[in-house]
C-alpha cells in the first residue's frame, strides 16, 4: 500500500530541437523521492495542461517517444535509462509498474532523455508528478472512521473553485486519508496546515481503487488555499463527485 | 502479492489424441523443490504456441491436481488452471510436488482442441542455496538498462559489467520503439515467439519462461526475485519461430539490490 505525503507535477516540454527535459522542481531539493508517475492524454479522452490549459500529449505519441528517466543521487546514478511507459497513466489506464524509489536525487544529474520520431515537428506536453516526503509518515491505519461525498457542477472550463466553497465543514480538522473520484475530470491541488503540499492531482488518480492505487498521509486540508481546477471540454463539466475519507 | 521466489521452469506438457489424463513431467530441477506459484500459459494471457511449436488448448479449461510428496495427498485437487492466470493475483502454491503423480484432466476438452496440442506451465520455485535477504522495510534498488540485439533461433546476452554479479530482484520487459541504444525494439506481436533462459553456472534458474511473463504492466503484482546472480554470457533469448524476428532489440529494465552502499 503506497502512501502519498507530497505531491510535485512539473509539465515536461518535448520538443523536437531536444533529446532532453531536465528535472526543474525547486521543492524537491533535499526530498525523499518516493516515486514517479507520468500523466498524459488518451485518445477518446483528452487531459489538460493545469498550467497552460494546453492539451496533454495524447498515449499513442508517447509509444513513439521512446521515453527514458535517468536519476543520481549524491553518490551515483541509481537509475539508467528506465522506460518511462512503465509509469504512464491516463484517464482510462491505470496501468503501471510500481517503482519505488525512496531516495533523494540529485536534480542537476537527473533527467528525462527522448527520441522523437523524425515527422513528429510539434512540441509536446505531458506531466511528472514527483511524490516526495519531507517528514516521517504518520502511523497509518486503513479503517475508515468517516466520509463525506460532494457533488458540483463547474460553470466554466478551467474554473477554479475552493475549497471551502464547496466541501462540508464537517470535515475540518479531519485527517483525510483518502479521496475518491465517482466524476470528474479536472485537477485538485491541496495545501495542509502543517506545509503538506500535493500539486494538481488528476482526479482520473482517484477515481479506480485497485491494487495501484495509493492513499494520503493524513491530510489536513486547509480549505481556503486548496482548490479543484477544472480541464477540459463540454464532456468535463458534468457534475463532480468526490468522497472524502478520514 | 507476488512471493519471492529463485527461479522458474517452463514445462511443456503435450497432449497424446484420445486422452483425459497426462501426468505432469519429472522434472529433475523442480524435485524438492518448493513450488511458490504455477503460471498457466494459454492463449488468452500469454499468447504464444509452446517451445516446441505446439498450440494451446483454447476452447476449454483444464483442470489440475498436484499431489504433495511428503504426504502423498492431492492437497490441490481439480483446480481450474484459468486460475493461474500469470496476470492475476498470483495464488501462493507454497508445496513441494510429487511431479509424476500429480496430472490434469482434460475430460472437458474436446478432442479436436487437444490433439496434438499442449499445456505450458511455469513452476516458480525457491532454491534456499542460492538466494539473497531482502529487507522487508526502506529496500534499496537499482535500475539499469539490459538489451539484446536478436540475431537468429538463440541469441546469448554480451558480457554486461554493470550488471556482472549483481543480485536481481525483478526483470521488467518493456517495449519501446528506440531503445537507450538507438535499436528498434520488439513489438506486442514479435515477443510471444520468445523465451527466456537465464543461468548461473551449470544450472538454468530461468528455463524457457515466456518473454511476456516479463511483460508487467498488466499484471496485478511485480515478480519479486530474490537477489539472484546470473551469467548473463550464458543466458540467452530463443524463438520458437521458424522465421525469427532479427536486428530488432529486446529491452529490460532490470531491478537490482542496493543495499549494501547503505
Amino acid at each position: 500500500m503506497f502512501i502519498a505525503q507530497n505531491i510535485a507535477c512539473q509539465p515536461i516540454i518535448i520538443s523536437p530541437n531536444d533529446r532532453r527535459a531536465s528535472i526543474e522542481k525547486e521543492n524537491l531539493k533535499n526530498k525523499r523521492i518516493n516515486r514517479i508517475i507520468m500523466y498524459s492524454s488518451d485518445e477518446d479522452s483528452p487531459a489538460f495542461s493545469p498550467f497552460t490549459n494546453e492539451m496533454l500529449a495524447q498515449a499513442h505519441e508517447m509509444d513513439s517517444l521512446s521515453l527514458y528517466l535517468t536519476l543520481s543521487d549524491k553518490q551515483n546514478v541509481f537509475v539508467t535509462d528506465f522506460d518511462l511507459m512503465d509509469s504512464l497513466l491516463t484517464d482510462y489506464s491505470h496501468r503501471m509498474i510500481e517503482i519505488l524509489h525512496n531516495r533523494e536525487i540529485d536534480l542537476q544529474k537527473s533527467f528525462i532523455s527522448y527520441k522523437i520520431d523524425e515527422n513528429i515537428n510539434y512540441r509536446s506536453i505531458l506531466l511528472a508528478y514527483y511524490f516526495y516526503q519531507t517528514k516521517k509518515l504518520s502511523k497509518f491505519n486503513d479503517e475508515i472512521n468517516g466520509s463525506e461525498t460532494i457533488y458540483f457542477e463547474p460553470q466554466t472550463e478551467f474554473e477554479i473553485i475552493k475549497f471551502s466553497k464547496i466541501l462540508n465543514h464537517t470535515l475540518k480538522g479531519k485527517p483525510i486519508k483518502n479521496i475518491i473520484a465517482g466524476s470528474g475530470m479536472g485537477y485538485l491541488d491541496i495545501t495542509c496546515y502543517d506545509g503538506k503540499r500535493l500539486e494538481y492531482i488528476p482526479v482520473s488518480f482517484l477515481r479506480e481503487k485497485e491494487t495501484k492505487s495509493f492513499w494520503f498521509d493524513n491530510l489536513h486540508i486547509d480549505f481556503e488555499n486548496s482548490f479543484y481546477k477544472n480541464t477540459g471540454d463540454g464532456f468535463n463539466s458534468r457534475p463532480v463527485e468526490l468522497t472524502f475519507i478520514y | 502479492m507476488n512471493k519471492l521466489v529463485s527461479g522458474a521452469i517452463g514445462v511443456e506438457v503435450p497432449i497424446a489424441p484420445n486422452t483425459n489424463k497426462v501426468y505432469l513431467p519429472d522434472v529433475a530441477i523442480l524435485r524438492n523443490r518448493r513450488i511458490k506459484h504455477i503460471d498457466y500459459c494459454s492463449s488468452q494471457s500469454v499468447r504464444i504456441k509452446t517451445p516446441s511449436g505446439r498450440d494451446f488448448i483454447s476452447t476449454h479449461v483444464p483442470f489440475i491436481t498436484l499431489v504433495e510428496k511428503n504426504t502423498q495427498a492431492e492437497l490441490i485437487r481439480n483446480l481450474p488452471l484459468n486460475l493461474l492466470n500469470p496476470d492475476d493475483d498470483r495464488l501462493f502454491i507454497n508445496k513441494i510436488i510429487d511431479f509424476p503423480h500429480s496430472f490434469i484432466d482434460l475430460t472437458a476438452i474436446p478432442e479436436n482442441d487437444k490433439a496434438g496440442k499442449a499445456i505450458y506451465l511455469v513452476f516458480w520455485y525457491d532454491e534456499p542455496e542460492v538466494w539473497g535477504q531482502i529487507p522487508d522495510k526502506n529496500n534499496r534498488t537499482e535500475i539499469h538498462p539490459l538489451e539484446l540485439k536478436l540475431s537468429g533461433k538463440r541469441t546469448y546476452f554480451s558480457e554486461n559489467k554493470t550488471l556482472l554479479n549483481k543480485r536481481f530482484q525483478n526483470i521488467i520487459l518493456s517495449l519501446p520503439a528506440n531503445t537507450p541504444m538507438g535499436n528498434e525494439g520488439i513489438n506486442e506481436i514479435e515477443y510471444n515467439d520468445l523465451f527466456l533462459t537465464l543461468r548461473r553456472g551449470n544450472i538454468e534458474f530461468f528455463s524457457q519462461i515466456p518473454l511476456g511473463i516479463f511483460y508487467q504492466l498488466w499484471t496485478s503484482y511485480p515478480l519479486r526475485l530474490q537477489n539472484i546472480v546470473f551469467d548473463m554470457q550464458t543466458s540467452y533469448i530463443e524463438s520458437n519461430n521458424p522465421v525469427p524476428v532479427t536486428d530488432k532489440s529486446v529491452f529490460f529494465n532490470v531491478i537490482i539490490d542496493d543495499n549494501k552502499k547503505k
